[in-house]
């Protein structure tokens, strides 16, 4: 017994440095397969304020492209208001007098921190609950494809960028219908993208533009993902693997769209 | 007034980090890590359980800004444990006392290769945790190479700084 409290004694100090060392270990495996680390993440409120008053400096440097962005994709929406409708049909030939009901609706935020030079990259908005965020629902920016909500506080909420390798989501190809999963890999950089189980018989040129397709029950479909740059046959020999150049630049991201579908829980009841 | 300079010290280099380092990109990909500096020159009167908690809280302080939950505090505490191993860079062929050393006296190489030693271990446990995975070692040592680089450039400069303020306030 007092050896033993002499040993204690005597290496103390590589206890405290095992215990330091597994709090901090504990907090990193707690917040992988769970995300959730409740006391730790920026969502919380008092974090979250600081760094968006951070962001109202760098803000302003960006201001005047920013608003030419939006101006470009106001009219672009306008133009394509009615892709973001279904049609309402009562019975047969006969149609109810006001055919078109909303189906998407896309809710404005500020990205107030970010990063896409790490391998988990994230990103966090400055709406939240309040604003009718839920998790799951998707992120759109001016440019195309965002991420996926997932974890929102009543005043913030924290996405998974496409730029993580632990989200993958359904893209196709715009002109031929083709359909894939877009995965993201660390060496591709905050640039690119990958597209893969294509059909190896399908015809697919560099510069071809990939949209998303509406079976990933997230985003509406044909929001700009990006071109292909290159394509190479997959180890299986019956897929090609498109490597993408993406229409989002998430290194200057910063007005953001979260997209509610609010059909979404009728096609959960019917798909499995 | 010795903890007052180390705190002063502690929260310049957490919001260097947070506001003004992680917003530096190197080839669109490599970040350095420059608030280690704290840990490098952290004085070496302090007891080694007192700097293991203060290397833990220095990591949290960037976890926290970073969305990294207890990765940066457990790269830290490892540099911390691991620190003393190099102080035989510091004091061989001088009077210098391990306990007690000043590291405005050491000559400005071994300070080098101290701090490339201490810079070297420490990313190389971050990018470790942060893959945690071995499939991804080649990609892991890229990182850890080319941010140990990028790093030891900002932590040179500041030694330049601190050499040359010495010069002029004897």
């Amino acid at each position: 017994m007092r050896y033993l409290l002499f040993l204690l004694r005597r290496s103390r100090i590589f206890f405290l440095f095992l215990l330091l060392e597994g709090l901090a270990l504990a907090m990193i495996i707690n917040q992988r397969s769970y995300q959730r680390a409740v006391f730790i993440n920026s969502t919380q409120r008092h974090l979250g304020e600081l760094l968006e008053a951070t962001d109202q400096f760098t803000r302003y440097l960006h201001l005047r492209e920013e608003n030419e962005v939006l101006a470009r994709q106001n009219a672009r929406l306008q133009a394509l208001l009615a892709r973001a409708q279904y049609f309402q049909v009562a019975r047969g030939d006969t149609t109810v007098d006001s055919t078109h009901q909303q189906r998407f609706v896309s809710i404005p935020a500020r990205v107030i921190n970010s990063s896409y030079s790490k391998r988990n990259n994230f990103l966090t908005l400055n709406q939240g609950s309040q604003a009718g965020i839920k998790k799951g629902m998707g992120v759109t920016g001016p440019h195309g494809v965002v991420g996926v909500i997932n974890r929102v506080s009543p005043h913030f909420a924290s996405a998974i960028p496409i730029i993580n390798p632990n989200l993958s989501l359904t893209g196709k190809i715009a002109n031929s219908q083709y359909f894939g999963v877009l995965q993201w890999a660390p060496e591709l950089g905050h640039r690119q993208l990958y597209l893969s189980d294509i059909p190896r018989y399908a015809q697919v040129d560099s510069g071809d533009a990939v949209i998303t397709d509406s079976r990933s029950l997230i985003f509406p479909e044909g929001i700009p993902v990006g071109t292909v740059l290159d394509k190479t046959l997959q180890s299986d020999q019956n897929f090609l693997q498109l490597t993408l150049q993406m229409s989002t630049d998430f290194a200057r991201l910063e007005h953001v769209f979260v997209i509610q579908d609010k059909l979404s829980r009728e096609l959960d009841t019917l798909q499995p | 007034m010795k903890y007052a300079a180390i705190i002063a010290r502690f929260i310049l280099l957490v919001f260097l980090q947070v506001l003004v380092f992680n917003r530096f990109l190197f080839l669109g990909y490599f970040n350095p890590y420059v608030y280690i500096l704290f840990l490098i020159y952290l004085p070496t009167t302090i007891p080694r359980w007192g700097t293991l908690l203060w290397a833990f809280g220095l990591g949290l302080a960037v976890d926290l800004f970073e969305n990294s939950a207890g990765l940066h505090a457990a790269a830290s505490v490892f540099l911390a444990y691991l620190r003393p191993v190099f102080f035989g860079y510091l004091t061989r062929g001088t009077e210098q006392d391990r306990s007690a050393i000043n590291f405005r006296k050491v000559a400005p190489f071994a300070l080098g290769v101290y701090a490339l030693s201490c810079i070297f271990i420490h990313h190389l446990l971050l990018f470790l945790l942060e893959s945690f995975q071995w499939a991804e070692w080649k990609s892991i040592f890229k990182r850890t190479f080319f941010s140990t680089l990028f790093t030891f450039v900002f932590v040179l400069l500041f030694q330049l700084w601190n050499f040359r303020r010495n010069r002029t306030i004897p």
